[in-house]
């Protein structure tokens, strides 16, 4: 039994694989519930109410699918020149601190100048996150993944110093928390949505933009696909690496931004919430495409919200959203092989 | 005295969970296999060894589900990275969401519970005599059962790896996978056997937190340890003898920030907590000044394709 490569003939349309994909995780997913004893039509009954079941919860899906969509275009730009960046973690961490920053020392500012300034920062605080994987990759040829992912603990524990200590609120009594932002440093409403999806709408067409109409994008996916021809044709590699990553690390700042002016209205230590880390599921799940991330985002955000409702309507953990999410990735992991490939059972001889 | 005594002898009870972690994923690390889905290894073997002990009884049933439990879940990721090829990275990662899910979503009802005291106790072991030396007496003869384990592994492990034939396969195929396949090693074959046994190695460690160190089941019992396996790995720089030094090293830092709070010396945890993550960072730019001392296997989280070779 062994791969072969399949030839024009034989290679399957993409929606059709998508959709067969999906098709195969649904099923694995209601085999484990099953198995756990739980009703699978149910709980994915539960999901999508809980997450689209009332205005307020659609908003909060729309919220998240903000978050996630942003995070994981930040990834697809760092995939996309195989800098495995699995920081975004740290990023969106660093964005958050850098924004809440601005929040919490010039608060005094009207709104209009305070909220791109607080969104600047966060940008910012994601950049220099990201900068210095990056700085050590180029520098000491140092696998990127282990330090991003070093990175991410870095980050998170410098938010619990901050909590703990400079950025304690004197009027919470001794409990660790920082104080709520002024009115000023949260992000614009309309109609109690607040702009987030607004941001993450630009980024996304920016992205879309730049990987099929733009000379950088170009660059990127020769890099991307091999670096020694990319070299031969001229291309600057280390510069398109530096500003490929500033936008990937700010993106992921970006998400700290909002995350602390829009959904918190202040900082705290678990603002990344495993963003980061999801954001890589939805980047792989839509081969770092960003027209699918959307799709795939809001897909994933329906089963997070959903999840959380599931809790207390059913009892079930909320992160029964992870194993969901979890199962997915595996179908699309282990059937990407078979786009080009399939299997050739050998009769008779062994090789 | 005795404060240091008591200190050494907690950060060996951290220590031995790190040791498991950490010699499981250099298993898997000296075959070419970079595995995220340490943490997830760890709550398999955390909740199944729970499960199985407090149904049975009986530790040593325990200790073998959350093994098998580690090679399950190493199945999981040598079949999709190794067979169908996927990103290694990606697939570490979603095994880690997958578990994290799983087992708070199973372990909701064991919430609560502590683990059996006659499995608890077996662990427990003293040696007569030499427990009552001074000094080494509490630090290395008082301990439990599964820290003598982690230790003999990790001996074996090193001498596997350095003196026998096919430990050296083993690193030639994490080196060069072309070339031990052009001899005629079964690559493939020396992926499975090494995913597997390391994932098992790595489940035990998740047994020693919910059987003997917390002692019962709690969501996300490992709170990030499998992350700092990860870290330890590069740290001790792919020498498994190390990792017994480097894991009471980072068992130390944890136990001391907690113990120094309320001293004279209040360096915060929080500082503490950081130590072992920019350590890491420190080595890995380290080691990459002595290039011809390199002990990283070549081929790290590259999948073999055999048709490109």
């Amino acid at each position: 039994m062994k791969f072969k490569k399949r030839n024009m003939q034989q290679m399957i349309h993409p929606v059709l694989f998508l959709l067969s994909v999906l098709m195969m995780a649904l099923i694995l997913c209601s085999l484990i519930l099953v198995i756990l004893n739980h009703n699978p039509f149910l709980i994915y009954q539960t999901l999508i109410v809980g997450a689209l079941g009332s205005p307020y919860r659609i908003i909060q899906t729309i919220n998240q699918t903000s978050l996630l969509l942003l995070a994981a275009l930040a990834v697809s730009l760092a995939f996309k020149i195989k800098f495995m960046n699995i920081g975004g973690e740290g990023q969106i961490m660093m964005g958050g601190l850098f924004a809440s920053f601005i929040a919490l020392y010039l608060s005094h500012l009207p709104s209009l100048i305070l909220i791109p300034l607080m969104m600047l920062s966060g940008f910012i605080g994601g950049s220099v996150w990201a900068m210095i994987a990056c700085a050590i990759k180029l520098k000491f040829k140092v696998n990127e993944t282990i330090v991003t992912l070093m990175l991410n603990y870095i980050a998170i524990q410098i938010a619990v110093i901050l909590q703990q200590g400079a950025w304690k609120d004197p009027a919470s009594l001794g409990y660790p928390k920082v104080p709520n932002f002024a009115p000023q440093a949260l992000l614009f409403e309309i109609n109690s949505l607040h702009i987030g999806w607004l941001i993450a709408a630009v980024v996304c067409i920016f992205v879309y933009w730049l990987f099929t109409y733009s000379k950088l994008g170009y660059e990127m996916s020769v890099i991307g696909q091999n670096e020694i021809t990319a070299k031969y044709a001229g291309m600057n590699i280390t510069k398109v690496i530096i500003i490929v990553m500033v936008m990937s690390g700010g993106i992921s700042g970006l998400v700290g931004f909002i995350q602390v002016s829009g959904n918190l209205g202040t900082m705290n230590s678990q603002l990344s919430a495993n963003i980061g880390f999801i954001a890589i599921m939805i980047a792989w799940i839509s081969k770092l495409k960003p027209l699918p991330t959307i799709l795939c985002a809001f897909s994933f955000a329906i089963i997070q919200q959903g999840a959380l409702y599931m809790e207390s309507s059913l009892n079930v953990p909320a992160s029964i959203s992870l194993m969901i999410q979890g199962i997915i990735l595996f179908s699309v992991l282990g059937s990407d092989i078979f786009r080009e490939y399939h299997l050739q059972f050998n009769r008779g001889c062994k090789v | 005295m005795t404060w240091t005594i008591d200190l050494i002898a907690a950060a060996l009870a951290v220590a031995t969970t790190l040791m498991f972690a950490t010699l499981g994923a250099i298993m898997m690390e000296k075959v070419g296999m970079l595995n995220l889905g340490i943490e997830g290894l760890m709550l398999f073997g955390a909740i199944s060894g729970f499960a199985v002990a407090t149904y049975t009884n009986s530790p040593t049933l325990a200790i073998l589900a959350s093994f098998i439990s580690g090679i399950l879940g190493g199945l999981i990721y040598a079949f999709l990275s190794v067979s169908l090829r996927a990103n290694q990275v990606v697939t570490g990662l979603a095994l880690t969401f997958f578990a994290t899910g799983l087992t708070n979503f199973v372990g909701r009802s064991f919430g609560g519970q502590a683990t059996p005291e006659s499995v608890r106790d077996f662990y427990r072991l003293s040696i007569p005599l030499f427990e009552d030396i001074p000094i080494l007496g509490p630090i290395l003869f008082q301990q439990d059962l599964l820290v003598y384990l982690a230790i003999i592994i990790a001996l074996t492990l090193s001498f596997y790896f350095k003196h026998t034939r096919v430990g050296l396969r083993a690193r030639m195929v994490g080196d060069n996978p072309s070339a031990a396949d052009a001899i005629g090693i079964p690559v493939i074959k020396y992926k499975y056997i090494h995913i597997l046994i390391g994932s098992g190695i790595v489940a035990l460690s998740g047994a020693y937190l919910s059987l003997i160190y917390v002692p019962s089941w709690q969501e996300n019992i490992t709170a990030g340890r499998g992350w700092i396996a990860i870290a330890l790995v590069v740290f001790v720089s792919w020498r498994p003898t190390h990792v017994i030094f480097g894991s009471l090293f980072f068992g130390i830092l944890e136990i001391l920030g907690t113990r120094l709070q309320n001293t004279a010396f209040s360096v915060s945890k929080y500082y503490m907590d950081l130590v072992p993550y920019i350590m890491t960072i420190v080595v890995l730019i380290l080691i990459s000044y002595y290039p011809h001392k390199q002990k990283a296997p070549s081929s790290l989280g590259q999948s073999y394709d055999r048709e490109s070779r």
